[in-house]
């Protein structure tokens, strides 16, 4: 079910002005925070919350912030909106939309783990989304919100809003870092994890923008309240974006264990007209396809694990019969190779192979054990054999696809025009 | 410094622990300065930050937004990832090649329009997605698209 908590009054107020959001409670989680809780008490209000990262991983939010060496170095926050995900843009509204709730949430995180710094981390496309930003910060620290002894308290901390330029692979958390030190966004080794030597060395918790959000409604309401939301073992809501195929696209946010196939169904309108679901991508272009027959899956980490994909950040792309499983590939794989940032061979390598044979088959040139081919190159590329995840983003749909639709990736070994009716034949037509 | 605004380079600087952090911004700056990031933005970032250009040019080199030559007047970036190509972005592209005789990734030779393709830019709601001189919209027709590269502007979302 539609459950608005971070979405709460988003499309009724205009809740990047500052003194909108306090009218409607605003920056009193905080106040609260820092008026009768310890930054202890906060942390614990988290670890009763259960909150899990929203960016894709669901990782602990608490059990991330419980690895933090107490070593007395300056610790810092970066908010990971950087959202370039094919299928995800669920930051994008919040950004745009509720920059204050992002901010309050960063603070509590900051007041939590004595943070010395907060670094938002936005995506060099989102033009607009840095402006309300940039405006919404200038707001807060105008109001004593942001800066030296807020509210009065002894807990000060500056907040800086930060652009990319235009890189996927800086939404990967060592890559965020470098780029963060102003350095071309090439991923890390882990160990050391953020959190035992992140930026500049020093400790570093990294959140994605949805999670933090999370932090001012669970400080107002207790993390009692929020576990009881949903799954236990994966409570509170997720904004969904979803498009595609679909009759309205946009971003729902649900109660997690929301099955899929009410969102599709209902919420966003179903398919188009006379059209069938043929798969659907649950968490944008690097997670593995869901077919129809799994529509009844609960929508939360551990249920779409259970099924072989993800939530992921919950970008999901529907496509019907005219989708060619193929056609979608060879699109997933021109983007990737189009984002490697090059660092490690199989990934830097192997994508652009992936894109080649699937550029000729996608261009009627297909030849005979292309299809073998492409499963070759998903081992050669998958099992976790770069620093970052992105060569295994990018065989993860094509994997689930060569086992779904092997049937149509065989038939374009033989040329000529695609098989399979998909969206440019519907295009040229209009 | 020749090409960036002094008391605003310093005062970016001065944000980070790090002055090395300030090369994103500063370049931004530079862009926002010039139209684009010009040798002599790329030089007072070297200059201001204690850096080789070459070290500067290495970063720079390796994010795509950052423009090395004057911008047209209208900037037209289609976005061709799956949800934006699905509902034919590269058809709106094509017949823009069509009608103007001007490559994705080129510029008119008046200076006038530009149209690139660009990677997902979290708009798969309003696909197929653009983003015009900065802004975002969708979703794109081959109507709008003309009537965007001619500087008549259309309807955001």
């Amino acid at each position: 079910m539609i459950r608005h908590i971070l979405t709460d009054g988003m499309d009724e107020f205009d809740l990047t002005r500052l003194d909108v959001y306090r009218s409607r409670g605003g920056y009193e989680a905080l106040a609260k925070a820092l008026r009768t809780m310890s930054p202890d008490d906060v942390v614990n209000e988290v670890k009763v919350s259960n909150l899990r990262g929203r960016g894709g991983a669901g990782a602990g939010t608490h059990f991330k912030w419980s690895t933090l060496p107490n070593d007395g170095r300056p610790r810092y926050l970066i908010l990971n909106g950087d959202e370039s995900e094919p299928g995800s843009f669920s930051g994008r509204m919040l950004v745009q939309k509720n920059p204050h709730l992002i901010i309050e949430g960063a603070l509590l995180a900051a007041y939590a783990c004595k943070m010395a710094r907060i670094f938002l981390y936005l995506r060099g496309e989102f033009h607009e989304g840095a402006e309300v930003m940039a405006r919404a910060v200038g707001a807060a620290r105008e109001a004593g919100l942001v800066g030296d002894r807020i509210l009065g308290s002894d807990f000060s901390v500056e907040f800086v809003v930060h652009r990319g330029a235009g890189a996927y692979i800086c939404g990967e958390e060592t890559a965020i870092m470098e780029s963060l030190e102003g350095k071309r966004g090439h991923p890390r080794t882990k160990p050391p994890f953020p959190t035992a030597a992140g930026l500049y060395g020093m400790p570093t918790v990294i959140q994605n923008v949805e999670t933090v959000a999370n932090l001012a409604p669970i400080v107002a309401n207790g993390g009692a309240w929020f576990a009881g939301i949903g799954p236990a073992k994966s409570p509170g809501t997720k904004i969904c974006s979803i498009s595609g195929r679909v009759r309205r696209p946009g971003n729902y946010e649900i109660e997690m264990g929301t099955p899929l196939r009410e969102l599709l169904e209902e919420h966003a309108g179903g398919l188009e007209p006379g059209h069938a679901l043929k798969f659907i991508l649950p968490a944008g272009a690097s997670s593995a396809l869901v077919l129809p027959s799994q529509l009844d899956t609960p929508l939360d980490f551990d249920s779409m694990t259970a099924i072989r994909s993800m939530l992921g950040s919950a970008g999901m792309l529907v496509c019907d019969d005219r989708d060619c499983a193929v056609h979608v590939a060879y699109l997933g794989a021109r983007f990737y190779h189009h984002e490697s940032c090059g660092k490690c061979t199989p990934c830097r390598e192997g994508t652009g192979w992936t894109e080649k044979v699937l550029h000729r088959m996608e261009h009627g040139e297909g030849r005979p054990g292309d299809t073998k081919r492409l499963s070759d190159l998903c081992a050669g590329i998958g099992g976790r054999k770069c620093l970052c995840l992105l060569g295994d983003f990018s065989v993860t749909y094509l994997e689930s696809a060569l086992r779904a639709f092997r049937e149509e990736f065989v038939a374009h070994e033989a040329g000529g025009p695609c098989p399979v009716a998909h969206a440019a034949l519907e295009v040229s037509a209009r | 410094m020749t090409a960036l605004p002094a008391e605003e380079a310093r005062a970016i600087v001065a944000r980070y622990p790090s002055p090395r952090s300030a090369i994103l911004p500063l370049l931004w700056l530079g862009q926002r300065t010039a139209g684009h990031v010009t040798p002599e933005a790329v030089q007072d970032v070297a200059e201001l930050l204690d850096l080789r250009v070459s070290e500067v040019e290495s970063v720079l080199s390796f994010y795509t937004m950052f423009r090395r030559r004057p911008p047209a007047r209208c900037r037209l970036e289609v976005c061709r990832s799956l949800a934006c190509a699905m509902k034919g972005a590269e058809e709106i592209v094509e017949h823009v090649r069509e009608a103007t005789g001007v490559e994705p990734g080129g510029q008119s030779e008046d200076g006038q329009f530009s149209i690139a393709y660009v990677e997902c830019v979290a708009a798969c709601d309003h696909a197929p997605a653009y983003i015009f001189n900065e802004r975002m919209g969708g979703p794109l027709t081959r109507e709008a698209a003309l009537a965007l590269i001619r500087g008549e502007g259309v309807g955001r979302p």
